[in-house]
């Protein structure tokens, strides 16, 4: 057989699509997941802010007739998520875990009653048509970079300038200094003149804007409808892809696409008639995260003050 | 002396408004005792009732059975198996005399709890045995499935098709044998694609998993979850639709839906509850009684070979006079 046809068989160039429709929603959860951490804040809202996201997007789509004021809005209401989260964790000092559940069980809740308050319970379930894949000229006939990476919807390709614009903001700029400040030891930056509670503010915004991207991308690209928590934990699993990935842009990028490669494997596995039963295939992408985190466990550390709220005038 | 006046009077107003809270509470109390024999039937379902699928025909069919009989009727939405009983039991207690338990799941929940309340009556979407309250019905689409298996062996070009479903309930592995079966009538050699997603509601996955198929070759898909129909329309292939007519979802691509109507099946019970003849039975509506039907073409049935299209039509005049049984094969696939 000839070593170079896998790479154009269609199954394989489908699998490679697939490996990144499958990762982005993830990836941009915990994406934004890592500016709330690096700054100190755990943010377990991000399911809570995707279904916003995709109820939001959706809902302002159906209505306008514009995927992109979908996007626009479906950030806003991640972003409405941050502020609501910042003002009880941040504002409050209340505990970041028992807020950020709160948080999505009432979201889950909230866009479900929502959708039947606009569009009624009926079994015409309504429908926009998704962001349809654009091939890039030319990188798109590479192979395995093609499909990978360049015959994809535009909010894939959004997502992919992100990731290093994230990594800019982080390491090169001095925005990520003093969220990395912040995140480390509040107090000193507090006496150097930064704001705690603003770039708190500021990062579960920005975490917001992020998740709900991801979110809207499941509502108005990956389909173009929206069902009752239709999110199906992928904000919980990107909490694991964020640790997976360091909090670091890139690791998440790659963690995210091992997540899903694996979902894209197990998906065309079932087809093949493999023999192994479907709960394993099924399992195949949250057992090699696991794994793959149990062989990362202690390589990787914390930020210091993540998950402690920050009191400016508390004795120590 | 002027605040103790403006004290009494606070307490009397108080007084008044205790006595109008309690009238208030009182009326609706009133309401059921004086009409004790005025039928109220329940539903309690596992998912949401916007899912275009199994819970959006048990409320379909509710509400055809409030409109039919002018009954008062009530559901809850989105029960997990661990608070079915729960769920049951308050129901049983506000004197609701007829409950459906709407999932294989809440079979043991029902069950428990008809022991505790012997004169409400339950149905449940399949159980482990009937009591003497307790009967079971459930969705025989797996009859309309053998007829969309015969048409989706006959539309495919490539002699690869694909069914994707959320998880192997009972119900679900009826439909795909069945599916199956039809389809191997027309072409015994046929290649059947399976996925399941271990989800009951994740549109997105669903979608991956059909677009998975259709890049194995699948040419024709029978969609058993949201997100399936989506995949079809995206890469223009055949695609079978569920419980209600969902070809606005993709004119062009959805060939037709085996349609559910559970109406028949929840007026009838409540019906016979009211008149004191229900019986404990395992109620079936399906094709024979008018519940499973097959949902226009919509012109799409020049893509199906004429001598299927007509096979199809005599299968299920078979089944309707009894002269053909679908297999009802509920076992696991290897």
């Amino acid at each position: 057989m000839d070593p170079i046809a896998f790479v154009t068989d269609p199954v394989m160039q489908g699998f490679l699509q697939a490996t990144t429709r499958l990762a982005i929603p993830i990836m941009l959860a915990a994406l934004g997941g890592m500016f709330a951490e690096r700054a100190g804040v755990l943010n377990i809202a991000l399911e809570g802010m995707m279904l916003a996201g995709a109820f939001t997007g959706f809902a302002t789509a159906y209505a306008s007739g514009s995927l992109w004021l979908g996007v626009a809005l479906g950030m806003s209401a991640g972003a409405v998520i941050g502020l609501v989260l910042a003002f009880y964790t941040v504002k409050l000092t209340s505990n970041q875990v028992v807020v950020g559940i709160a948080i999505n069980l009432m979201m889950i809740g909230a866009t479900s009653y929502a959708f039947r308050a606009i569009f009624g319970p009926g079994t015409d379930a309504p429908r926009v048509t998704p962001f349809p894949p654009v091939n890039i000229p030319i990188l798109a006939d590479i192979p395995i970079l093609g499909p990978l990476f360049f015959q994809q919807g535009v909010l894939v390709y959004a997502a992919f300038v992100l990731i290093p614009l994230s990594w800019i903001v982080m390491s090169r700029m001095s925005a990520g200094m003093a969220i990395t400040a912040v995140g480390e030891h509040p107090e000193a930056a507090e006496t150097l003149g930064i704001s705690v509670a603003r770039v708190r503010t500021l990062c579960l915004v920005a975490s917001g804007l992020i998740a709900g991207l991801g979110g809207a991308f499941l509502s108005l690209s990956a389909t173009g409808l929206f069902l009752d928590n239709m999110t199906a934990g992928r904000g919980y699993i990107a909490l694991a892809i964020l640790l997976l990935g360091r909090r670091n842009p890139w690791g998440i990028a790659a963690a995210a696409a091992l997540f899903g490669g694996a979902d894209a494997f197990q998906l065309r596995g079932q087809g093949f008639g493999s023999g192994i039963p479907y709960q394993f295939l099924v399992m195949l992408p949250y057992i090699l995260t696991i794994v793959v985190l149990i062989g990362f466990a202690g390589k990787g550390r914390d930020p210091a003050a993540l998950g402690r709220p920050f009191q400016r005038n508390r004795a120590e | 002396m002027s605040t103790d006046r403006v004290m009494i009077s606070m307490r009397g107003r108080l007084r008044l408004l205790a006595a109008l809270a309690l009238g208030a509470i009182a009326a609706p109390l009133a309401g059921p005792a004086l009409a004790a024999d005025a039928l109220k039937v329940a539903m309690i379902l596992p998912g949401p009732i916007s899912d275009n699928d199994w819970n959006a025909g048990g409320y379909a069919g509710l509400e055809a059975a409030a409109k039919n009989l002018g009954i008062d009727v009530a559901y809850t939405e989105n029960v997990t198996d661990a608070d079915a009983e729960r769920v049951l039991r308050d129901y049983a207690s506000r004197g609701y005399g007829l409950i459906f338990a709407h999932s294989f799941s809440f079979g043991d929940a029902a069950l428990a709890v008809a022991e505790d309340f012997p004169d409400v009556k339950f149905m449940a979407g399949t159980a482990q045995h009937l009591a003497p309250n307790v009967g079971t019905y459930d969705n025989p689409d797996y009859q309309g499935a053998y007829l969309t298996g015969m048409l989706s062996a006959g539309a495919s070009k490539s002699g690869v098709i694909g069914w994707v479903g959320g998880n192997p309930a009972p119900n679900m592995l009826a439909n795909y044998h069945a599916w199956v079966a039809g389809a191997q009538e027309i072409n015994p050699k046929i290649d059947v694609k399976l996925s399941w997603l271990g989800s009951w509601f994740d549109p997105p996955k669903a979608k991956e998993a059909a677009i998975a198929q259709v890049e194995q070759g699948a040419d024709v898909l029978s969609a058993q979850s949201v997100g399936v129909i989506d995949a079809a329309v995206e890469k223009d292939v055949l695609v079978i639709g569920a419980v209600s007519d969902q070809n606005h979802l993709g004119p062009k691509v959805v060939l037709t839906s085996v349609l559910w109507d559970l109406g028949p099946l929840v007026t009838d019970a409540a019906k016979s509850v009211q008149e004191g003849k229900w019986e404990s039975k395992a109620w079936s509506y399906g094709i024979k009684e008018g519940s499973i039907r097959l949902a226009p073409f919509h012109g799409l049935d020049a893509k199906v070979d004429p001598k299927v299209l007509t096979a199809v039509d005599a299968k299920f005049q078979a089944i309707k006079d009894g002269q053909f049984v679908v297999p009802h094969d509920t076992s696991m696939v290897k």
